[in-house]
C-alpha cells in the first residue's frame, strides 16, 4: 500500500514530464508524423543541446574566427539569412544559395535546396568546410575545440571523453539545430481548436488549401519533393538544384519545396534570394504569363485566377504561419558563457 | 548470490573468448600481376604504358557492419580486424548515412562527401606515362544511390588465407585519358568500382 502511493506520488508526476516539451528541447507536436531523426544515435540531453547551442553562436568554428553559423542562421528571421539573397561567408565570398530558415529538421528526409545531404548530423560539414563558408578544415576545428578548456570539460559532460571528435562536434551541433521545433503559430492553434481566423484568413486559407497545399503540404508546409515554381533559372549563377545530386537531366532546376513556417521573417525567398517581399512571390504565382519553364504540373493556377483580393488574403493566412513564441524563445538564443 | 555473481563472470569470460575466435584477422595482399604493388612505383600495364600511384584508399567490410579503411599508405590497415568469408567492397544505403562519423567513418579521413552525403569507396590517383606524355588522373568512387550503387559482396577463397588482390587487370581498363577525373557517382564511377571489385581473389 505504502509503496503504491510512494510510486503514484513520484510517479505521476515523473512520467507526466517526460510529456512536457523542455523548454527549447525537442517536442513532437501532436497530431505530427513521427519524427526521422535518429534520436537513438544521439540521444538529447539538456547539456548535448546546451553545448549545440553555445558552439551554433561561436565564431570559433570559422578559419578566420569571424562567422559563427548564426551569422547566416539568425533566430529572428528563423535562423534563415536576411541581407544578402545568397547568403556571406569568410572574406565576404558570396555563396551560391540562399540560407534557408532551420525548423522542424527532425522530419526533414534531407537537406539543402538539392536535397543532396543525407543527415542533419554530417550537414554541418559543409558549412564548416565550404571556403565560400566557414572555410575551416575539421582537423582545424577540432583542433581549436581540443585546446580549450571550457569546450573540453562540456563536452566531456556530454559525451564522456577527454578528446573531441568530429563526430561528437556534429553530434552536439544536431542537438541544437533538431531542437528548433516551431509549432505554436496561430495557424496551429486554430488547428488545435484554441482560437479561430478572421474572415480574410479563413478566405487566404480555402486558397491556399486550392493552389498551394499539394506542395507546401500541413503540418510542414512541404512535402520535401523537389520542385519547379515557374521562377526559371538564374543566369547569373549556373545552379541546376536537384540535377547537381542525381545526374537525370529531368531534375534539372528543381529545388525542394520550401516550408512556408515563418515564412513572414524568413525573406530574401527562393533557392537564390531573388524575390524580397512575400506579396511579389504570390505576384509571381498569380500571373501565368510569366512563369518560365520549367514548370511543374501541381502548380494550377491561370492567369488572373487570383485577384488583387485573393493575394491579400493569401498573404494574412501565411502570416498566422509566424510563430513568435518560436523566434524569440530566449532559449534558441545567444547563450551567455 | 555469490554463485550467480561467478556464473555471470564466467560467461562474461567465455563470451570474450568466443568474441576472440569469431572476431579474427585476416591480412591483404596487394599485387600487380606478380609484383607486390607499392605507392609510387612504376607498373607496365598493356605492354607499353607505365602506371604510377599517389594514393589509394578504400573501405571493406562484412555483413556485421565492420569496416575497414585500408590505405597504401599505411601498411597497417592491409590487416582487416575480421576474417568473414563474405565481404564487403563498398556500403549499403544504411552504413553510408547511419551517422556513425566517427572511427574509420570519420569525416576526417577524407573518404566523405558532405554536399551529395555519401563515402567515397575508393580513392585512387597517379599519373600514367604513355610514349613520352605523362597523363594524370584522380578518382573519387562512390555512390549508393540506384542506379549507381556501389556495393558488392566478395567471397574469400578459403578460410584461413590472406586475401589477395591483384590490380593488373583493373590498371589497365581504366579510363584514364577518356575520363581522367571523377568526383561524382555515375555510371563510369560505377564501372570502375566494378572492374576494382573484379581485382579481388
Ligand atoms: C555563410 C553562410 C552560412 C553559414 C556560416 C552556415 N550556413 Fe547553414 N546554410 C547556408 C546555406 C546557403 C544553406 C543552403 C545550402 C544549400 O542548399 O546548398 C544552409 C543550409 C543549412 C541547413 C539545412 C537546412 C535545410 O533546409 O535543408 C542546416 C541544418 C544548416 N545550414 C545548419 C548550419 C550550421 C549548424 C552551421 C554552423 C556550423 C551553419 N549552417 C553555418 C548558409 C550558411
Ligand atoms: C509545384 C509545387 C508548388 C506549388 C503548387 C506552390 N509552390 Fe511555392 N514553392 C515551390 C518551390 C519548388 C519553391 C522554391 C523555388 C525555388 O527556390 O526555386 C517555392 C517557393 C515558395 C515560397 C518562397 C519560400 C522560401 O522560403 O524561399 C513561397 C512564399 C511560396 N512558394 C508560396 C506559395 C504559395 C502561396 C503557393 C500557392 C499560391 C505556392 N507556393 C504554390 C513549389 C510550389
Amino acid at each position: 500500500m505504502m509503496r503504491w502511493f510512494i510510486f503514484l506520488l513520484i510517479g505521476i508526476p515523473l512520467i507526466s514530464l517526460m510529456f512536457v516539451p523542455i523548454d527549447g528541447l525537442f517536442y513532437r507536436p501532436e497530431k505530427w508524423p513521427k519524427p526521422i531523426y535518429n534520436f537513438r544515435d544521439n540521444p538529447l540531453t539538456f547539456e548535448g543541446y546546451t553545448l549545440g547551442r553555445t558552439l551554433f553562436y561561436d565564431p570559433i568554428l570559422s578559419k578566420d574566427s569571424t562567422i559563427s553559423c548564426s551569422s547566416c542562421h539568425l533566430q529572428f528571421t528563423a535562423f534563415a539569412h536576411v541581407d544578402h539573397p545568397t547568403s556571406h561567408g569568410i572574406n565576404s565570398r558570396a555563396g551560391k544559395r540562399n540560407a534557408p530558415g532551420l525548423m522542424n529538421l527532425a522530419w526533414y528526409p534531407n537537406f539543402h535546396w538539392d536535397g543532396g545531404v543525407l543527415s542533419l548530423n554530417g550537414q554541418a560539414i559543409n558549412p564548416l568546410t565550404h571556403p565560400d563558408e566557414m572555410g575551416e578544415t575539421l582537423e582545424g576545428v577540432l583542433v581549436k575545440l581540443n585546446r580549450n578548456e571550457a569546450y573540453k570539460s562540456e563536452f566531456k559532460k556530454v559525451f564522456g571523453t577527454e578528446r573531441i571528435t568530429t563526430s561528437h562536434l556534429l553530434k552536439a551541433l544536431a542537438q541544437f539545430t533538431v531542437s528548433l521545433v516551431s509549432a505554436n503559430s496561430k495557424y496551429d492553434s486554430v488547428m488545435r481548436k484554441e482560437s479561430s481566423f478572421n474572415e480574410q484568413e479563413q478566405r487566404g486559407y480555402s486558397l491556399f488549401l486550392k493552389h498551394c497545399n499539394q506542395c507546401h503540404t500541413a503540418p510542414l508546409f512541404t512535402n520535401f519533393e523537389f520542385k519547379a515554381n515557374g521562377i526559371g533559372p538564374n543566369a547569373l549563377i549556373n545552379d541546376s538544384g536537384r540535377r547537381v545530386i542525381t545526374g537525370k537531366a529531368s531534375d534539372a532546376y528543381l529545388f525542394r519545396i520550401p516550408t512556408l513556417r515563418n515564412i513572414e521573417y524568413s525573406f530574401p525567398y527562393m533557392h537564390d534570394g531573388r524575390i524580397t517581399k512575400l506579396k511579389d512571390v504570390i505576384h509571381h504565382y498569380a500571373n501565368s504569363s510569366n512563369w518560365v519553364y520549367p514548370i511543374s504540373k501541381e502548380l494550377k493556377l491561370k492567369n488572373n485566377s487570383l485577384s488583387p483580393e485573393d493575394q491579400k488574403d493569401l498573404i494574412k493566412f501565411l502570416k498566422t504561419l509566424t510563430d513568435k513564441e518560436f523566434l524569440f524563445n530566449p532559449s534558441f538564443g545567444y547563450r551567455l558563457k | 548470490m555469490i554463485a550467480k555473481n561467478t556464473l555471470t563472470l564466467m560467461s562474461l569470460w567465455l563470451y570474450f573468448i568466443l568474441f576472440g575466435i569469431t572476431y579474427g584477422q585476416r591480412n591483404i595482399i596487394i599485387k600487380v600481376g606478380s609484383e607486390p604493388f607499392n605507392l609510387n612505383s612504376n607498373y607496365l600495364i598493356n605492354g607499353v604504358d607505365s602506371i604510377r600511384i599517389d594514393l589509394f584508399k578504400f573501405y571493406i567490410g562484412n555483413q556485421r557492419g565492420d569496416y575497414q579503411l585500408v590505405d597504401a599508405s599505411d601498411v597497417d590497415t592491409y590487416q582487416l580486424p575480421f576474417d568473414d568469408k563474405f565481404l564487403i567492397i563498398g556500403m549499403d544505403s544504411v552504413t553510408n548515412t547511419s551517422g556513425k562519423l566517427d572511427g574509420v567513418f570519420d569525416p576526417l579521413l577524407g573518404m566523405y562527401w558532405a554536399w551529395n552525403t555519401g563515402y567515397i569507396q575508393l580513392k585512387i590517383k597517379g599519373n600514367c606515362y604513355s610514349q613520352g606524355f605523362n597523363s594524370s588522373f584522380d578518382y573519387h568512387i562512390g555512390g549508393y544511390q540506384v542506379p549507381y550503387l556501389t556495393y558488392k559482396v566478395v567471397k574469400v577463397q578459403s578460410n584461413n588465407a590472406p586475401l589477395t588482390i591483384d590490380l593488373k587487370h583493373f590498371f589497365s581498363v581504366l579510363p584514364i585519358y577518356s575520363t581522367p577525373k571523377i568526383m561524382l557517382p555515375g555510371p563510369i564511377a560505377q564501372e570502375i568500382f566494378y572492374n576494382f571489385t573484379s581485382s579481388f581473389k
